[in-house]
């Protein structure tokens, strides 16, 4: 399980390392064919910075050469914001008094049906607060049940769950799971995550051990930028995509950076991270890994996302609604963040097209699921 | 193993504070040398020591003064060529205590060992100024052939080198086959004791484990296709090797006095039986339960290639014989095709290792799997030891550069114009490409971009 592996890693002295890096680190990890977990350290470092145009396009080559000229589409789907959890920087936070929505399989279909009418989107995403009681496996296994009708690719990002719980919904037609470990600081977790299932951070981060065993065909994984040193964050992700690459070999992995937004929590980011730092972050990660999917979504301004759909990203969600039954059933629910972009999908596909890119609607089929 | 031995500079004048920045640095062994200093001198020093050392879990021993050990609690005592007799010191101290002996020659070693030392300080490496009376220097060569000597003879006690010994000396001594070194200057005058200290504990850990078994040196030498068991022999000992590959089907196994095992035994040498000749999973594994009666070894190198032509390995009969050998305790070692599913096939079937070729088997070829090798060694969980192709320390060196785990050579050792030369030539090719690998290559360079057409959106 990674949270023995993860203890080997001090993160002091992760972060030291990292702001140790030189030019020369920066220099070898560019002109290395596999700079590692150390030339990733270096890519990311301040030393760094000023070889953003070089790292950019080295990015860009390396994406060409594994993904082509292609950007992946998704879109999520909240189906609910109960939570039971109390995280202090998200809208869902238990202690915020509004009214809590589940959507009835009904319900879900609706949604369904609205998604379909703003584009032709194949790739799911169906995203819930953390309330095992009435948002459950169960719940899950239904909703994935109606969600199959409209989609050929259905991924959710919902509470870790059990092994059992993961392979249960693979049998129900599940191909991927985004969970995001928020922060790879042990002793900070808990201040951010005080109550709830949530607060148990040896739960979470070894969760994608349990998705791995569960065989799971997709792991998505990532870090809230926002909350503790977002350098030392992404290293500790990148040695935890390693240790998952190696021991979970039959899965794909992606990789996602969410900045902290605005949310009804009203709390404010303990670190900022600007554009141009996460344009670094997006090529360092493709030059360290060049297999992996990064996706970009909507909590990004359309200027930027325009210009790195060319540069390391691979995939992208567009018209999205962070409420749930936000495309049909409550249009006015309370949103888990703010989004950035809010461009119908067709105005984000003609901007990607534009930058050169083909939109990919669909690639993956139902009948890969029929075991 | 790294012996720091005590003394003063200029810098730090007390031997206490000395042995602090050692320890700091992850030494755990001292010997505590005062050689001008009356015994109370060395009691009180001793004393304060012996606390020091408890606190970092670290062995004491005394430099000549046997009658001082038990005063000191300390574990053990260094006799010199002129300090008392290790004879007698034994019969003082008892069996519970260490007794190292200090030796110039292969004699020393020798005389030392029959009279019950424990471990010996071989030296001196170069000239130095800590010692007075001074014996001829070893140098690299020295050592290798006083080494090898031992192992001729049978003995495989624990040897020091000592003597003017830096950090640059380490990698090549690695290779002669000695335990472990003592440090004194090198330490106290670098401008970072501690991590000068981590740096020699570094080079020394660098050990490879396999099937919970450590291995010094990565260099592992197969045994077919030499001229003679003595030349064979001789290379061996050259290669500096740990593990020695024999094929079973060249073992008279009911004979404990075969030619060619006679030849291998020596010291710190793992047999590694090979189940070449079988051509299926189930031959091997009944192979394989027959070379661990005979050779009493768990090891198996894993062999199966049922075309007599190229001896191209069986992916499926390997694959199913792995999984059933580990699952009856043997430690699979595997030779393969370069490919990486199966290497993770095997993994997961509980492979110790796995040993992907670079060439089909004696070509000397060299790393012709090159892409798919990196592969492996990028996503492997276990030891990857490249075997076959390699034809001479050049492919060595490239293969362990890349950052596999130890190399495997049989053909390019015994069919070499000199066998034994070739083999020392193998072994410096490998722990200089581990070195590398270790240290981190350059690459070419990159070229400066003057304007930012790709990143100018992030300007405004």
């Amino acid at each position: 399980m990674f949270s023995e592996e993860l203890k080997q890693y001090d993160w002091d002295a992760t972060t030291a390392q990292i702001n140790a890096m030189t030019a020369a680190d920066v220099r070898r990890a560019l002109s290395s064919p596999n700079p590692g977990i150390e030339g990733f350290m270096a890519l990311i470092s301040p030393a760094a910075a000023p070889f953003l145009e070089q790292m950019a396009a080295k990015s860009q080559a390396l994406t060409l050469e594994r993904f082509g000229k292609t950007i992946s589409m998704y879109i999520p789907m909240y189906i609910t914001n109960s939570c039971t959890n109390a995280c202090v920087y998200c809208g869902f936070n238990r202690h915020n008094k509004f009214k809590r929505v589940v959507l009835k399989p009904d319900e879900i279909e609706n949604e369904c049906k609205a998604i379909k009418k703003l584009g032709p989107f194949e790739n799911l995403l169906i995203v819930t607060g953390e309330n095992p009681v009435v948002a459950g496996v169960e719940y899950l296994s239904n909703a994935l049940k109606v969600c199959r009708k409209y989609f050929s690719n259905l991924s959710i990002e919902v509470m870790p769950l059990p092994t059992e719980g993961y392979a249960r919904l693979v049998e129900d037609g599940l191909n991927g799971v985004v969970c995001f470990q928020e922060t790879y600081h042990r002793d900070k977790y808990k201040t951010y995550h005080p109550a709830g299932q949530k607060s148990d951070f040896e739960w979470r981060v070894n969760g994608f051990d349990r998705m791995g065993t569960a065989g799971v065909h997709k792991i998505g994984m990532g870090i809230l930028i926002g909350l503790e040193d977002w350098r030392t964050d992404v290293t500790m992700m990148a040695r935890h995509l390693l240790y998952l690459r190696k021991k979970y070999w039959k899965t794909r992995y992606s990789v996602n950076f969410p900045r902290m937004r605005a949310s009804a929590s009203g709390y404010q980011p303990n670190v900022i991270m600007t554009d141009r730092e996460l344009a670094q972050l997006t090529f360092a990660f493709r030059i360290f890994d060049h297999d992996v999917d990064i996706s970009v979504s909507t909590r990004e301004l359309p200027d930027f996302r325009n210009h790195i759909c060319a540069l390391g990203a691979t995939s992208m969600s567009a018209g999205s609604k962070t409420e749930p039954g936000g495309y049909y059933t409550y249009p006015q629910a309370l949103e888990q963040f703010a989004v950035s972009d809010e461009r119908t999908p067709a105005e984000v596909t003609e901007a990607i097209r534009r930058a050169g890119r083909e939109v990919v609607w669909k690639d993956w089929d139902k009948v890969f699921d029929i075991v | 193993m790294l012996q720091f031995i005590t003394h003063t500079n200029t810098k730090y004048n007390d031997i206490v504070e000395g042995a602090r920045l050692a320890l700091e640095g992850g030494c755990r062994w001292i010997q505590l040398r005062m050689k001008e200093a009356s015994p109370n001198m060395i009691v009180d020093k001793g004393i304060a020591l012996r606390k020091l050392c408890d606190l970092y879990g670290a062995k004491l021993i005394i430099d000549d003064h046997v009658e001082l050990v038990d005063t000191i609690c300390a574990d053990g005592v260094h006799l010199g060529k002129n300090d008392m007799p290790v004879g007698e010191a034994r019969k003082l101290l008892g069996n519970d205590k260490i007794i190292g002996a200090t030796a110039n020659t292969f004699d020393d070693i020798a005389k030392a060992v029959a009279a019950g030392a424990d471990y010996i300080g071989l030296g001196p490496f170069r000239f130095t100024q800590t010692k007075e009376k001074l014996s001829p220097t070893l140098g690299i060569e020295g050592y290798r052939n006083i080494m090898a000597r031992c192992a001729a003879a049978g003995i495989n006690i624990p040897v020091v080198a000592i003597g003017g010994i830096t950090v640059n000396d380490m990698p090549q001594l690695a290779t002669t086959g000695i335990a472990g070194v003592a440090i004194s200057g090198a330490i106290l005058n670098a401008p970072d004791p501690v991590s000068e200290t981590n740096k020699f504990i570094k080079i020394m850990d660098d050990k490879l484990i396999i099937g919970g078994k450590e291995f010094a040196s990565r260099l592992f030498v197969g045994t077919g296709k030499f001229s003679s068991n003595e030349i064979m022999r001789e290379a061996i000992i050259a290669s500096g090797t740990n593990m020695v590959t024999v094929a079973m089907k060249r073992i008279d196994m009911e004979n404990p006095e075969d030619d060619m095992l006679r030849h291998i035994a020596g010291r710190d040498i793992q047999l590694l039986p090979n189940t070449s000749g079988v051509r299926d999973a189930r031959e091997a594994v009944l192979a394989a339960q027959l070379a661990r009666e005979a050779f009493e070894t768990d090891f198996i190198k894993l062999e199966i290639h049922p075309d007599p032509k190229y001896l191209l390995p069986d992916p499926v009969e390997t694959l199913k014989a792995t999984e059933e050998l580990a699952r009856l305790g043997f430690k699979v070692l595997p030779y393969i095709q370069a490919d990486p599913v199966l290497c993770k096939r095997l993994e997961e079937v509980g492979t110790a290792a796995v040993m992907p070729l670079a060439a089909p088997i004696g070509t000397n070829k060299g790393l012709v799997t090159r892409d798919l090798l990196e592969i492996i060694i990028a996503e492997s969980n276990v030891p990857v030891v490249v075997d076959a192709g390699l034809g001479a320390p050049s492919h060595a060196a490239a293969a362990m550069e890349m950052g596999a785990d130890a190399v495997l050579v049989n053909t390019a050792i015994a069919i070499a114009g000199d066998p034994v030369a070739m083999a020392h030539a193998f072994a410096i090719a490998t722990a200089a490409g581990r070195e590398a690998y270790k240290a981190g290559l350059a690459c070419t360079s990159v070229s400066a971009v003057a304007s930012s057409p790709l990143t100018s959106f992030l300007d405004l």
